[in-house]
């Protein structure tokens, strides 16, 4: 195959995770680095580097930050924490990566097809409420003033929130944050789930929350990366512009398609992907 | 449940919102140009094209030792180009391209900036602590200081 052959199939690719992420409520790390690093030739350090700048440049972080800021819908003051702690462990995680990468790759590529295989039953079974019940917040939240109103656009009303948990829902971002430094995935898939089960954000805030504190967690191990060398242009370029055009596409085909089915489909997939990593780290 | 007068959002969102929209575009811009002039052969790279099949699938180490040998940019025993020194390497095609993801993983890091003089200005003092520290941990991981050893 000539040299232009596989990028060319990589933008394709990441075009189809974009539309079909977006309709799924999926993010596109997520998706990028199972399928990339089990299907495509690039090595497994340069896919993670990509998944992180595909998780930083894809429209629900970084485009989309601006209209659910303004909005109100993402809440600096919920993202700030949750990032701090994500974040500070994305470094540690990418130092993790890194090295086990340079142990031994079937390392990283089975314990990413476990992970996989992990964040497949997670969405499956993890249910959002959409305004969850939070009868008082804790020391953290009164001190960081964790709350917040928003206009609910489909009765007018509007919604004030707080959080409770929030000492659990740091630990739950120590994870995420691990996962996303070790792994390059973007933790959309995670952090709505600790911030609408655990802390009780109403869903919308935790959705939009979720990627904006996305694009903070995913800088730190993305400049890791990047200042280790494992950011190929080749590959990173492609990628990203494939995945936001894709990203634009399925946001605009949303309202006429049904999410649940998009979404099953694309679990199935992810699970496909998880599974052949998991027998790649075993040379099957 | 708070007294719902406290239910407030914080006013500096929609400066960061403005901050992360224009910055967006410039790094995408700038994503774009730099690999339109490395692709359409404008600016040489320092890996030819052709050559990048026999090189993506190796393990980062040994990319950076084969490359870096092509390049003849060597760092400590790895090799290739890492840290910031592609800031003056940015006249190669393959280098070109990292201004803009440098610019797009950069827009955290401006936005904390800014947040850090709003926060200090209204006496936010919790909030000015949370952006101290994401501050020193977002410029210890760009500043590629920390470095681990096999």
């Amino acid at each position: 195959m000539p040299w232009w052959g596989w990028p060319t199939i990589l933008f394709f690719t990441t075009f189809l995770i974009g539309v079909f992420g977006v309709m799924a409520g999926i993010g596109g790390g997520v998706l990028f680095v199972p399928l990339a690093a089990s299907f495509f030739p690039f090595h497994i350090d340069f896919v993670r580097g990509t998944g992180l700048f595909i998780a930083l440049g894809i429209s629900c972080s970084l485009a989309a930050a601006p209209h659910l800021l303004e909005k109100n819908l993402a809440s600096l003051k919920l993202a700030m924490p949750s990032a701090l702690v994500a974040s500070t462990f994305a470094i540690i995680g990418a130092f993790l990566g890194l090295w086990l990468s340079a142990l031994n790759p079937a390392y990283i590529q089975g314990s990413l097809g476990v992970t996989i295989i992990g964040i497949v039953f997670i969405m499956l079974f993890a249910k959002n409420s959409e305004n969850p019940s939070v009868t008082h917040g804790n020391y953290l939240t009164q001190l960081l003033q964790i709350n917040g109103i928003y206009t609910e656009e489909t009765t007018g009303k509007e919604i004030r929130w707080t959080v409770h948990n929030t000492t659990k829902g740091m630990l739950g971002f120590v994870i995420v944050g691990l996962l996303a430094g070790i792994f390059g995935l973007g933790a959309g898939w995670a952090n709505v789930a600790i911030l609408n089960l655990v802390m009780g954000a109403p869903v919308k805030v935790a959705v939009a929350t979720s990627s904006f504190a996305l694009s903070i967690t995913d800088s730190t191990a993305a400049w890791i990366y990047m200042n280790k060398g494992a950011v190929l242009p080749i590959l990173t370029v492609p990628s990203m512009i494939g995945i936001m055009l894709g990203a634009n596409i399925g946001s605009k085909l949303l309202p006429k398609v049904k999410p649940s089915v998009i979404r099953n489909m694309v679990i199935g997939v992810l699970f496909f992907a998880g599974v052949r990593s998991l027998m790649k780290a075993f040379g099957i | 449940m708070e007294n719902t007068s406290a239910f407030e959002n914080a006013s500096e969102q929609q400066l960061y919102a403005k901050i992360v929209y224009h910055m967006n575009h410039l790094g995408l811009f700038a994503l774009v140009a730099g690999f339109a002039l490395y692709l359409t052969g404008m600016l040489t790279p320092h890996v030819p094209l052709e050559d990048l099949p026999q090189y993506w699938s190796l393990p980062l180490e040994q990319y950076l030792e084969k490359t870096g040998a092509l390049t003849g940019q060597y760092l400590e025993k790895t090799g290739a180009l890492t840290g910031w020194q592609w800031i003056s390497e940015l006249g190669y095609g393959d280098v070109a391209p990292l201004i803009g993801v440098a610019v797009l993983a950069s827009i955290p890091l401006v936005c904390y900036l800014v947040l850090f003089f709003q926060f200090l200005q209204r006496g936010a003092k919790p909030l000015v602590v949370i952006t101290v520290i994401e501050l020193f941990f977002m410029l210890l991981s760009a500043s590629n200081l920390i470095q681990i050893s096999h």
